[in-house]
């Protein structure tokens, strides 16, 4: 949905680097190698980021405007 | 008891303490995970969320954001407004936004402090909402502690570890160089036709490289009079804060023991 806002194993916060993630991945950058730079070592932590989908965007399309719903 | 930092940064501080009993250790490190009082938010009142989250979504996310300050509030199982919680005992954050644009992302740093506590992160996404979307809210910080919830807990992770020997026997040593390969944590390392270690602390005693050597020449055992400590805060409390609180708890522990047997009528 979300980024969860701590590793579900360890409890490390992780939702703050999801930004400077997805940035960088999106250039083309390793994954492996941002989450190196962004100090996420232990594996519970780096599959967070690796198996996160950012379902949250996919339901705001669905979202009506209050002023839109007379039309739509 | 003798102690040297072996690193103290960006959230993580790793000691050793020679001849410091691991359970003594590991006394600290139980103390630190389970009973240090943080602040962490744990009553939200919604007024308005036409997000796409449901309520209970935005109530948990927010509970797990670390938060700073708190000093002057008291644990509300020791308050005296009957755990319904006062002024005293919880702290107020407020949240109000309306999004302005598509794809915005709401940041703990948003939330306003009415009192002592504040996010001790300003980056965490609350939510991702649209434009025109809605979210106000008020959320009540309380004092905790990490036996009763994790969001007390002010570390993720926290580990005691024994001082590691690795024994290399130069005569039976062939220099193969099995061993330098097969370590994980890759602290061997060859050098002026031997092999050294280069950071005796990352050793995790997997004992990979005794069974890579076919001539057994490396060894590894463990010394328990020495051990690393190694702490990880969620930013909640700085590193040295966290120890130092952690040894005040203990000190209190052992204060109400004494005063406990003292009390006793066969006095000693
Ligand atoms: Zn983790
Ligand atoms: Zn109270």
């Amino acid at each position: 949905m979300i980024i969860p806002v701590r590793c579900f194993t360890c409890g490390k916060v992780i939702a703050d680097k999801w930004d400077e993630f997805k940035k960088e991945v999106a250039k083309g950058e390793n994954p492996s190698k941002v989450l190196d730079s962004l100090g996420i070592k232990r594996y519970c932590c780096r599959r967070m980021f690796l198996s996160n989908v950012e379902l949250i965007e996919e339901s705001l399309k669905f979202y009506v405007r209050p002023k839109e719903e007379g039309k739509t | 008891m003798d102690v040297k930092v072996l690193s103290n940064s960006d959230g993580q501080l790793k000691f050793v303490a020679k001849d410091a009993d691991p359970t003594f250790m590991n006394a600290i490190r139980r103390i630190i995970m389970a009973e240090v009082a943080i602040p962490a938010i744990e009553k939200v009142y919604i007024a308005e969320n036409t997000s796409v989250l449901y309520d209970d979504i935005i109530a948990h996310r927010l509970g797990l954001i670390p938060l700073k300050g708190g000093e002057i509030l008291t644990l509300t199982e020791k308050c005296d407004c009957d755990k319904k919680g006062c002024p005293k005992c919880e702290s107020i954050l407020t949240l109000e936004v309306e999004a302005a644009e598509d794809n915005f992302l709401v940041y703990s740093g948003r939330m306003k402090a009415e009192g002592s506590v504040f996010p001790a992160n300003n980056n965490i996404p609350i939510a991702e909402m649209n434009a025109g979307q809605k979210l106000t809210l008020e959320a009540h910080a309380r004092l905790g502690l990490g036996k009763n919830h994790a969001k007390w807990q002010p570390v993720s992770a926290c580990a005691v570890k024994y001082e590691p020997i690795i024994e290399i026997d130069s005569k039976k040593c062939d220099l193969c160089g099995a061993c330098i390969e097969e370590c994980p944590k890759k602290i061997l390392k060859e050098k002026d036709n031997a092999i050294v270690v280069t950071s005796l602390w990352d050793c995790t005693l997997c004992k990979l490289c005794e069974e890579a050597c076919p001539p057994a020449a490396i060894k590894i055992s463990y010394d328990d009079r020495n051990s690393v400590l190694i702490v990880e805060t969620t930013g909640s409390l700085t590193n040295d804060e966290l120890v130092l609180a952690a040894c005040d708890v203990m000190l209190q522990k052992c204060e109400e023991l004494k005063s406990s047997i003292k009390s006793l009528p066969e006095a000693f």
